[in-house]
């Protein structure tokens, strides 16, 4: 039965509806870890974005960098 | 004669609550405090995640599906955390009106969404190859949807006013009013009979899984947790860089202009 069915439903079977499979494991993980990774780097970039800037200003105007 | 412990910890309290109601202070104190708390969030995640990938055993029912529980539990509990996290924040700022309460509050809203929104889209993900379904309208995933809204209901609240003390105000109503979801969500799956499983994890008792399936998951849980509180506090950091910048251009720089000139 299986055997007659298309590649897609194939994979449906084997992937989806199989507990054993690492499919979902593999897409659970990667979104968690792209989104936590994207907000950590853009995170990183606006405190080095903020600190080069007052850095910038503190020069330009003599005043004390904290 | 030297005053009782508890009056001394209610004072050693005090003191850092005046000392970390200061911007510029927090500021400071949040530079140094970011890189320690980065460096233990970043080895217990990627500990954990090495554990929970290669060191786990699979389920004997449910296979390898299992290791969503990985990233699903912690933030699962982080999205509860976080609220609670928010509400503290609320009741600082309504009682002591200390407006960086309010900023706190604030940077952890958008963070607790995200947990919680990760945590109903790891369910789904869970949910299709062991329940045959993404979605159920359970009690335990409905409250959790709900917290989502909740938080979404925050933010929304908070730009629509802009920032101000008025809108910060009815924000904190909101944080503490909400915060009767927390044990609506934890008691949903004994108040009801519902698809979604029973606690797994309890104070107080030995966890009824193998030392090698729950170890991994304390990792996660702490590098979790630390990675989500050196978000908050790196976003405060930034806020209080803007303001800071905005003040000094504001204030500073048009009277070294003119001392200049």
């Amino acid at each position: 039965m299986i055997l007659s069915l298309p590649p897609l439903a194939h994979f449906y079977e084997n992937a989806i509806s199989s507990p054993h499979s690492l499919t979902f494991v593999f897409i659970g993980y990667f979104i968690v870890l792209a989104v936590c990774f994207y907000i950590t780097v853009q995170t990183l970039r606006k405190i080095i974005h903020y600190r080069v800037q007052m850095r910038n200003l503190a020069k330009q105007f003599g005043l004390p960098n904290e | 004669m030297s005053k009782p412990s508890s009056a001394s910890f209610a004072n050693l309290q005090g003191h850092y609550f005046h000392y970390l109601g200061n911007p510029t202070r927090l500021r400071k104190f949040l530079s140094v405090f970011l890189i320690y708390i980065g460096i233990i969030a970043a080895f217990f995640l990627f500990t954990g995640l090495f554990l929970a990938l290669f060191y786990a055993p699979q389920d004997w029912q449910q296979g390898e599906v299992f290791r969503l529980i990985y990233i699903h539990v912690p933030l699962a509990w982080l999205s509860c955390g976080f609220y609670l996290l928010l509400s503290l924040f609320c009741v600082l700022f309504l009682v002591w009106r200390n407006p960086l309460a309010a900023l706190l509050a604030s940077q952890t809203a958008p963070i607790g969404m995200l947990c919680s929104a990760l945590c109903l889209i790891t369910g789904a993900l869970w949910g299709r190859p062991t329940w045959g379904t993404w979605w159920v309208w359970d009690a335990r995933l409905t409250s959790v949807l709900i917290l989502f809204f909740l938080y979404l209901g925050f933010i929304a609240l908070q730009r629509s006013y802009q920032n101000s003390p008025e809108g910060m105000r009815l924000c904190a109503l909101l944080g503490i009013i909400g915060a009767i979801d927390l044990p609506i969500i934890h008691f949903s799956v004994q108040w009801w009979s519902t698809l979604h499983q029973g606690p797994t994890f309890r104070l107080g008792h030995v966890p009824p899984m193998p030392a090698e399936m729950w170890l991994p998951l304390l990792f996660t849980f702490f590098g979790f947790s630390f990675g989500g509180l050196w978000l908050i506090c790196a976003r405060t950091y930034v806020e209080l860089r803007k303001r800071q910048l905005k003040a000094l251009l504001q204030t500073a720089i048009p009277k070294t202009e003119a001392s200049l000139t």
